[in-house]
């Protein structure tokens, strides 16, 4: 059985309000959209 | 899965449609989280391959992807489920209406939020295999 070692180097990080992630892409426009997708019933 | 491919840089509308049988645990009987399920196919979506022999970084990434989603919901609920973690049969129509707007709506959005925040960076060219 092997073990799976947890590599969260890739999680994102707060700027401010702004979600970047590592490569400083913004995040935050896709979440709140997703977010939107999520309530409004669509995938 | 339709934010992933604008995250992507492209959308088909094939790949959204696909997509609809994961909200509710699998075609709404309260199986794996639809979440989780987005998550794995999101990196599928990136590094799958037709070539078996050519999925070994999807592999260890979707290993990242179900073990972070795992440690997210099991303090709370203690399960990956759709139906232990919005508490909603989503084949009752009365209980799926119910969930609109409710608390456990929110709670499930923001798993969705947190979960972006692991997968859609894991999409970059920058994430370079350890």
């Amino acid at each position: 059985m092997g073990v799976c070692i947890l590599d969260f180097s890739a999680l994102s990080f707060h700027k401010g309000d702004t979600m970047m992630n590592e490569s400083g892409r913004d995040l935050t426009g896709y979440i709140e959209r997703a977010k939107k997708y999520f309530y409004d019933g669509y995938t | 899965m339709q934010v992933a491919q604008e995250y992507l840089g492209e959308v088909d509308a094939r790949i959204t449609r696909m997509a609809t049988a994961l909200p509710g645990g699998l075609g709404l009987r309260g199986g794996t989280c639809g979440i989780l399920l987005g998550g794995l196919a999101t990196v599928g979506l990136k590094y799958g391959s037709t070539q078996r022999s050519e999925r070994k970084r999807c592999g260890e990434l979707e290993l990242q992807v179900y073990d972070f989603f795992e440690e997210l919901t099991r303090k709370e609920f203690g399960t990956t489920n759709c139906r232990d973690i919005s508490g909603c049969d989503f084949t009752n129509p009365e209980e799926s209406k119910a969930f609109k707007g409710s608390k456990a709506q929110d709670r499930c959005a923001l798993l969705l939020a947190d979960t972006l925040r692991f997968v859609l960076p894991l999409l970059d060219d920058s994430q370079k295999p350890k």
